[in-house]
């Protein structure tokens, strides 16, 4: 009996490895061994040949004394905020339209179209919104009878740069927040319009609570991706022979390209580590914000 | 159910191990890093296989200029494929790959010729996996255009062959011009130079014969740099932008130019909005380079063919160059180094490749001495009339580069953005000057460092 449960763990162990194994050594190899380099990189002086020099927290130091590292850390929170917020009240407003005012036959419809945005390459999107956005023959600039140089003027530049990210990902927003709403029971929207309840505060009281848990997963996983923004900006106000990013709209994952791009490697991983602790101090705060209120 | 599941399991298990299996074939299947095996391996058919490590926008160029090279040289076509591969967008991209192969011991996989830029000359230099080639540029002594084959050279060694001399070409519209009373040649300095776009102006009021935006290009400042003698760095690295009269100069230029109405501050070069200004003589010139005059002004105006002018940049800022040259550099461990030499040489340098070059599409500019008196380059061309080579062939006797760092690349960003700043008010020159010096300081430290 005893042989038998041992083989059973046996094989079950082994199984089990079977199944993690391939994922673990790829996660080993390709995530963990890089980011314990990259780390020990952070320390050092290193262009990619010759010697290496050890300098302790000096590239920290230096990172953190330069302004043009938190010129481009606000632009990031910018383009953080700008179209966070958007994006969950307008997603929320159309998740809510589309679930509970059209029914199931034009969520089908709507779906794609929302989130056909998300779809389309960034580089291709980039191209057109810098197109649209021209100063002389921008569709933008004819449709408001102006001229505002929003590609060439420090002040209007990330206005572009904050449009595409909100129409990209809009559809995200939406996609997800319909998805929490199927998990709202009838019963409950039913038994809040018999109490008498507006529909606002249907919303407040029963839709809220329960997507609570989705809305947080959104909020967080778009943290992790948003404050990694590098793409859009670098597309839309970066033409093919510009030499750098205008500071006006550089986001903070440009340090680290240009250091990339200046081979100092050392540097770049600092800069590096400290989007990963930004970006670590950002999640812990919101699960513990999410956390603390679901347990109220 | 339970087998369902483990065949599941089993089938995700063997995708997840082909694909880590996959990643460890990487470079025996493909991509650029298996470019010296395939060379060797190239033995089936006979032929030696040149890999040319070009960025995006020169692949195609390339492409026909080495075929036009083995229709000069037939012998070749039996001994030699070229092969042209794209190492990114630009030359840093390729710096960057060369760093990181560099960095993990793959030399001898790189391909046979690299191009770069002159500001990447340093840097490959002090890499030293660049071969030496002195001894052709030995050979030829002065059948080559001393001002180009000085621009091969960096500290003791000759770097490689020139793929593209980067003259300071002032391309204006020679009708809108002679009916203003404007004569490009008679420019000395920079005040002569916003004379004539306001004379310009007067007759065509929405026309600028320039376009300096609040996101600068690099080449527009380096070319300007060149002319006046500045230095970020001082000769033992130590940033000196905030003292350094040139830098400066140069800063005051753009936005001198800028107030003076004489230059759009809107339109941004390569965009949809500058075609449309040179077509529509929004923008009546370019002080600008040699190539934007022979690769881009023909293709993007066809139409204006004839009406288009060349001279050299205002006499006290003429001499100079944009970033130097593009040179095409050799692995000095490609093991068909030998062989690269060779056609490069024959390339660059044999008066019946100069003219076959000339002649093709490309309308690659020569580099031969002898050429400069040959009727075939001095005739006049459909599009710049006599201009075209004339202009060229004096801007490459005045030919001078920034003396840049091995740490260009960077030191290049940098100022720019602060040019940037400084140009949209956010900072004043001195602030901005500082700011560039400040972080060059903190995040390069020493230049030769």
């Amino acid at each position: 009996m005893r042989v038998q449960k041992n083989k059973r763990r046996k094989k079950r162990g082994l199984f089990l490895l079977f199944l993690l194994g391939p994922f673990c050594i790829l996660h080993l190899v390709f995530t963990f061994i890089p980011a314990v380099y990259s780390l020990v990189l952070s320390f050092f002086k290193y262009r990619g040949y010759g010697e290496a020099k050890f300098v302790g927290l000096e590239n920290y130091q230096n990172l953190l004394k330069m302004p043009a590292t938190w010129r481009q850390m606000e632009n990031t929170m910018i383009y953080y905020v700008t179209h966070l917020i958007p994006c969950l009240i307008i997603g929320f407003i159309l998740a809510y339209a589309v679930f509970c005012m059209l029914g199931q036959r034009a969520q089908r419809i709507y779906k794609p179209i929302f989130y056909l945005p998300q779809l389309m390459a960034t580089v291709a999107a980039s191209m057109v919104f810098g197109v649209i956005f021209g100063t002389n023959i921008g569709v933008v600039n004819q449709l408001l009878g102006t001229s505002i140089p929003f590609l060439t003027n420090q002040n209007y530049i990330k206005i572009p740069v904050i449009v595409l990210i909100i129409w990209r990902t809009m559809g995200w927003y939406f996609l997800i927040l319909l998805s929490g709403m199927s998990t709202v029971s009838t019963d409950l929207i039913e038994a809040a319009k018999l109490d008498g309840a507006s529909r606002l505060q249907q919303i407040r009281y029963v839709v809220l609570p329960v997507m609570k848990p989705i809305i947080s997963f959104l909020i967080i996983t778009e943290t992790m991706s948003s404050i990694k923004v590098y793409t859009e900006p670098a597309l839309v106000t970066n033409n093919i022979t510009a030499t750098s990013m205008p500071i006006a709209a550089a986001p903070f994952v440009n340090v680290i390209v240009s250091n990339l791009e200046g081979g100092q490697f050392g540097m770049a991983s600092a800069a590096g580590w400290i989007l990963f602790f930004v970006i670590l101090v950002f999640t812990l705060a919101y699960m513990l914000l999410f956390n603390e209120k679901g347990g109220e | 159910m339970k087998n369902w599941k483990r065949l599941t399991a089993i089938f995700m298990s063997i995708a997840m191990l082909g694909t880590l299996a996959a990643c460890g074939n990487g470079n025996e299947s493909g991509g650029t890093g298996d470019a010296g095996n395939e060379t060797q391996a190239g033995a089936s058919d006979e032929k030696v296989k040149i890999q040319i490590m070009e960025w995006d926008s020169g692949v195609d160029n390339a492409k026909t200029e080495f075929d036009v090279f083995l229709n000069t040289f037939p012998e070749y076509k039996d001994k030699v494929e070229f092969e042209v591969v794209t190492g990114g967008s630009g030359p840093i991209d390729i710096m960057e790959t060369m760093r990181k192969m560099v960095a993990s011991g793959e030399q001898e996989e790189m391909p046979d010729i690299i191009t770069c830029n002159w500001a990447q000359v340093p840097e490959y230099y002090e890499m030293g996996i660049i071969r030496d080639v002195s001894s052709v540029y030995d050979g030829h002594g002065d059948e080559i255009i001393e001002g180009v084959a000085n621009l091969m050279k960096y500290e003791d060694q000759y770097m490689g062959f020139p793929a593209e001399v980067k003259t300071k070409i002032w391309a204006y519209r020679k009708d809108m011009f002679e009916e203003a009373g404007v004569d490009p040649n008679a420019c000395k300095n920079v005040d002569d130079l916003i004379e004539a776009g306001k004379k310009i102006q007067e007759v065509y009021p929405d026309s600028y014969i320039e376009n300096y935006t609040e996101v600068p290009q690099g080449y527009d400042l380096f070319a300007y740099f060149t002319g006046n003698g500045a230095r970020l760095a001082d000769e033992d690295g130590n940033y000196i932008c905030s003292t350094d009269p040139g830098v400066r100069e140069a800063f005051e230029f753009y936005g001198k130019m800028r107030d003076s109405g004489v230059v759009s501050t809107t339109i941004q070069d390569f965009s949809e909005e500058w075609q449309a200004a040179l077509n529509d003589g929004t923008l009546c010139s370019q002080v600008l380079a040699g190539w934007f005059s022979s690769n881009h002004l023909p293709n993007i105006c066809p139409d204006l063919a004839g009406k288009w002018g060349l001279a050299l940049w205002p006499e006290e800022i003429a001499a100079g160059s944009e970033s130097g040259a593009k040179l095409m550099m050799v692995n000095d461990a490609s093991p068909n180094g030998d062989l690269a030499v060779e056609i490069l040489d024959k390339f660059c340098f044999t008066e019946e490749n100069a003219k076959a070059l000339y002649e093709s599409p490309r309308g690659t500019i020569p580099y031969l001495t002898a050429c400069t008196k040959d009727e075939t380059f001095l005739a006049p061309t459909d599009y710049f009339g006599e201009d075209r080579m004339e202009t060229e062939f004096k801007a490459m006797e005045i030919l001078t580069v920034y003396p840049y760092t091995p740490h260009s690349s960077q030191e290049e960003e940098i100022i720019v953005r602060y040019l940037g700043e400084y140009l949209s008010g956010t900072k004043d020159l001195d602030a901005a000057l500082e700011g560039a010096e400040e972080e060059m300081n903190l995040q390069i430290g020493n230049a030769y460092d």
